[in-house]
């Protein structure tokens, strides 16, 4: 069983497929993080190299489009741990047939890829909505998230349109920053804490979301299993509205 | 501490806040897609799909902030709770008050915009002008470009209804109940006229609107609701109104609302609620109407009701043995998708993947299509996997109909936010 290990970078992914090629064989694992290493496994580390990369991606693009490049790309931002290896899979069977097999809906590692896709998807819609400002003093908004796959950069742009404000979102879990002026955003990892101190009008306007979204329940047509389809559970704790409440009424 | 103390005088309170809200939560049109708006200046837009900011416990999606400006009215609707003659609590909020709040809610990211209507406060104009107060402040004063649904008070000045229209996203003017006979029964003081006029008269300031170029006039157009088994009326005949209203008023959505007892004290209203299966029946057929193609006569005669049984395309199919089965490897979109089972966007997926191959069941299987329903009217690769004896079918189809297991029931209450519904999947 051959084993392929890179570097986590889309030009290593690339790479991984310029060996398969190259050496005319068909890995049944690329990863990048590790794993434990078995007998039967013969693991091959693929150095990054920006002209195989290169030459890969140009290939994609010439049977494909860039747009095919870009999906790919895209569900490497998924935390499944076998996404690495169901892009490399797909975009094999891209080069080797000569076309885009992105929607041949029928294939198993093209299902698997899809999935991946439409996870990512949801869950960067989802934030749209579930990502929670407060206020913190001088007037800045800042917002802490904790998305399964890597979409802080992806929910951006959205917010520097709408809010036109500054603000700062946070990605607890990879400890990803995205900060904006009101006009455009950057990306960075910080090294310190991000320490906020929350304006003093804060707990009044949660405390009124609070009462609001009391209100709009119909008690009557209680149905928490489809709340917590459409509002999953683990985004409860960051909401300002769910976050209090540790009440029976929030229990199935 | 001083400094907080003159904020909270200026910001609603939570008993304001609660009782403008209370009513408003049952006005059924949450949605806030369908409008792009850009900013030129202050904050916000728009955003084409809408976005559910939070989930009720009771399953449906937060994406405005519903709220009333007041709840005192004058008028005495009898299936309302803040009809004249209740002994409710009362209250209403000023302009400025309400604008702060909107704001506050909106920079945090817990709302899409605000749904703003009304009782009947003294009188149909007084109120709709401080409405109109309201939206020109909030998108002047506050520079606000979140998304606005106003609701409309039948009887106001046209004028101030037109100015309204050009300052917010959507309107709507609610039909509220389905003949004019139940409207004069139920809420003596509204007239059909005073709601059908202005919606007719929006609806040609639109396209008139449209020709200019002046696409702050109602980006979203207008919606209306009303309320479904509180009066006689037959399911054909709701319908029949519904597909009318979207064909002469262009409105975007009508929404109905299942009637829930609020008022015992009167025999002219039912004392026990209909249910949400009757409401779920027909926006089952309203999408139906909407986005496949279907017309009100195809699917139900108008003396009749929807079958409580089956959903609205599975019943039209069993009355058309002879267009069935199709070959899923062959047959156009337009017919895949009054297939019962297969949505738009499974019809999507298979006319995507049978470019790659020739599908068989297997396949539509792996591609996550749902097939129960589908297997009788379908061929994949010539085979044929169904039943051919209708009443077999019929419960079998019947037997797969989610609506029908007792705990799903509340999943329908809002259709505009159930994936379900989303994809179109019938
Ligand atoms: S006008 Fe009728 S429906 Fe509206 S608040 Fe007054 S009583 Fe209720």
């Amino acid at each position: 069983m051959i084993v392929y290990k890179f570097d986590s970078t889309k030009e290593g992914l690339l790479c991984c497929l310029f060996e398969s090629f190259s050496k005319k064989e068909l890995p049944e694992l690329v990863t990048s993080s590790t794993f434990q290493e078995q007998f039967e496994m013969q693991v091959k580390i693929i150095e990054t190299n920006a002209v195989n990369a290169e030459r890969v991606s140009k290939g994609l693009i010439k049977y494909g489009s860039i747009a095919l490049l870009n999906r790919l790309f895209y569900a490497l931002r998924s935390s499944d741990s076998l996404s690495e290896n169901a892009v490399f899979q797909v975009a094999y069977k891209c080069l080797k047939n000569r076309r885009d097999e992105t929607y041949n809906l029928t294939d198993s590692d093209v299902l698997y890829f899809t999935d991946l896709c439409s996870k990512i998807n949801t869950e960067r819609h989802r934030y749209l909505g579930f990502t929670r400002f407060s206020e913190a003093q001088g007037g800045i908004l800042y917002a802490h998230i904790e998305p399964d796959n890597d979409i802080v950069d992806l929910i951006a742009p959205h917010f520097v349109k709408r809010l036109a404000l500054r603000f700062i979102i946070h990605d607890v879990v990879r400890n990803k920053v995205v900060i904006s002026d009101g006009k455009a955003f950057e990306v960075f990892k910080p090294t310190t804490p991000l320490v906020v101190y929350l304006s003093p009008k804060e707990k009044e306007i949660e405390a009124l979301w609070q009462k609001y979204y009391q209100s709009v329940n119909i008690t009557e047509r209680k149905n928490l299993k489809q709340m917590h389809n459409f509002m999953p559970r683990r985004y409860e704790k960051r909401l300002v509205e769910t976050k209090n409440l540790s009440s029976p009424i929030f229990k199935d | 501490m001083k400094q907080m103390f003159e904020k909270g005088e200026n910001m609603i309170d939570q008993n304001t806040l609660k009782i403008l809200t209370d009513s408003a939560k049952y006005d059924v049109s949450c949605s806030s897609s369908g409008s792009e708006r850009k900013r030129d200046f202050g904050i916000g837009n728009c955003h084409m799909a809408g976005i559910c900011h939070s989930f009720t416990q009771d399953g449906r999606c937060i994406s405005l902030l519903k709220i009333l400006m007041s709840n005192k009215c004058v008028y005495d609707c009898l299936y309302c709770v803040n009809r004249r003659s209740n002994d409710v609590p009362r209250a209403s909020a000023n302009p400025k008050d309400l604008c702060e709040l909107i704001m506050d809610f909106y920079k945090r990211n817990y709302i899409e915009g605000v749904f703003l209507s009304s009782a009947v406060d003294k009188s149909p104009n007084e109120t709709m002008e401080r409405l109109l107060d309201t939206v020109i402040m909030l998108r002047k004063v506050y520079g606000f470009n979140g998304y606005i649904h106003l609701k409309g008070i039948p009887s106001a000045d046209r004028l101030m209804v037109m100015r309204a229209a050009s300052f917010v996203d959507r309107m709507s003017f609610n039909i509220e109940l389905p003949s004019e006979k139940s409207l004069k029964l139920l809420a003596p003081q509204k007239s059909k006229n005073a709601i059908i006029r202005p919606m007719r008269e929006l609806s040609s300031e639109y396209l008139i609107a449209k020709e200019e170029k002046r696409k702050h006039f109602l980006p979203a157009g207008q919606t209306t609701q009303m309320i479904v088994g509180a009066s006689d009326e037959s399911d054909g005949k709701v319908l029949k109104l519904t597909e009318s209203l979207y064909s002469f008023y262009k409105l975007k959505r009508v929404y109905f609302s299942s009637y829930v007892p609020t008022n015992y004290d009167t025999n002219l209203l039912p004392k026990t609620s209909v249910g949400l299966l009757k409401e779920h029946r027909l926006y089952q057929a309203d999408w139906l109407l909407r986005f496949y193609g279907f017309s009100a006569s195809e699917l139900i005669s108008e003396d009749e009701d929807l079958d409580p049984m089956l959903d609205p395309k599975c019943a039209w199919a069993l009355k058309h043995p002879e267009l069935f089965p199709v070959e899923v490897n062959t047959a156009p979109p337009e017919v895949l998708v009054r297939v019962p089972g297969i949505g738009i966007k499974g019809a999507n997926k298979i006319i995507m993947a049978r470019r790659y191959t020739k599908l068989t069941l297997e396949d539509l299987v792996k591609m996550r299509i749902v097939t129960k329903r589908a297997i009788h009217f379908i061929t994949a690769n010539g085979k044929f996997f169904g039943k051919e004896h209708l009443p077999t079918v019929r419960l079998l189809l019947s037997l797969n109909d989610k609506a029908l297991e007792p705990k799903q029931m509340s999943m329908f209450s809002d259709q505009e936010t159930t994936l379900s519904l989303i994809t179109g999947e019938l």
